[in-house]
């Protein structure tokens, strides 16, 4: 959610349809809200009323300082993972 | 948008959802509401839900397509993690019910007392305070049981909204029983316009805690 919020601000029902779009359409829609309303509180992103070009006005997303730090973090201990597990598979085929 | 504008436009756009979806999203509503959080987070995230569902409903969602078949857990989660009134607010909240409060009972008095002009057989020349102090304690408690009950009552424990009817009738009972029980004791004069007084001073007194305490609750936002 970090990630698709830091390429631009996004709406709750654009956020959604963005995770769908990734492969994760396993999670219902509304499960983002409570997700949303924690990441608020930890004050990872912020939101603001702003009017639509289609519609009502609309709470936008946008990351704080915090927020993207936290998404770097995310990427660097991801990107350490998923190393490992390439070198941990890499090895288990070459045994086999 | 502030709370009231907010809680105005979710009136409005409510009415664009179909039957369906409407019922699931009024208990969401009315449940997460019960739960006195931040009444501007409440209402903030209950606009955005509206949102989503409306546009969900415009490609042919339905509400459990969007919640999920367990909507009171869908609403606890939801709760946790809305915040909590600040402290300053929630006095002044509890500061407005007691207002809603008295204003009633005097309002109730007001009529009496004018009624007597024409039916002399009602009139009260005094009244005493102890009860006024008795219903400050089970008028609190009854509030936060009937609270409890309309809450317990939307996902179907029919059981608590019977006991929250019990209550508030026994405080309301309680009340007129301790008006003769304490008759002549801290007794205070009684008129039409004292009462009329009383009254007004409790509209208006309501009026100020509630623009301060919907002020108090915005301060930790900055939009």
């Amino acid at each position: 959610m970090l990630a698709i919020i830091s390429e631009k601000e996004v709406y709750g029902y654009e956020l959604s349809e963005k995770l769908h779009e990734a492969g994760l359409t396993m999670v219902k829609e509304g499960s983002i809200y409570p997700l949303l309303l924690r990441m608020q509180k930890n004050e990872l992103i912020e939101g603001t009323m702003k009017p639509s070009a289609t519609g009502p006005d609309r709470k936008y997303y946008h990351l704080t300082q915090q927020g993207k730090e936290a998404l770097q973090q995310f990427d660097e201990s991801w990107a350490q993972l998923s190393q490992a597990i390439t070198y941990l598979r890499r090895k288990r085929d070459e045994h086999n | 948008m502030n709370t009231i504008e907010m809680t105005k436009r979710n009136n409005e756009r409510r009415e664009l959802l179909n039957k369906e979806n409407l019922k699931v999203y009024e208990d969401a509503m009315i449940y997460i509401r019960l739960n006195a959080r931040s009444e501007y987070a409440t209402e903030s995230i209950l606009l955005e839900l509206l949102e989503h569902l409306i546009e969900a409903q415009q490609h042919g969602k339905s509400a459990q397509d969007v919640f999920g078949d367990d909507l009171h857990g869908y609403c606890d989660a939801l709760i946790a993690d809305i915040p909590h009134q600040s402290k300053q607010s929630w006095i002044l909240e509890i500061l407005r019910y007691a207002t809603i409060l008295f204003g009633g009972l005097f309002a109730v008095y007001t009529i009496v007392q004018f009624l007597a002009y024409f039916i002399p057989s009602l009139k009260m020349e005094s009244i005493s305070l102890v009860p006024f102090l008795i219903i400050i304690a089970v008028g609190a408690i009854a509030i936060l049981v009937i609270l409890y009950a309309l809450k317990a009552s939307i996902f179907g424990t029919k059981s608590w909204f019977i006991l929250g009817v019990l209550v508030y009738v026994a405080a309301v009972g309680g009340y007129a029983y301790s008006t003769i029980l304490f008759k002549g004791i801290w007794m205070v004069p009684m008129s039409f316009w004292s009462c009329l007084a009383v009254t007004i001073v409790m509209i208006l007194l309501h009026q100020l805690f509630k623009r301060l305490s919907g002020k108090a609750d915005l301060k930790p936002y900055r939009n």
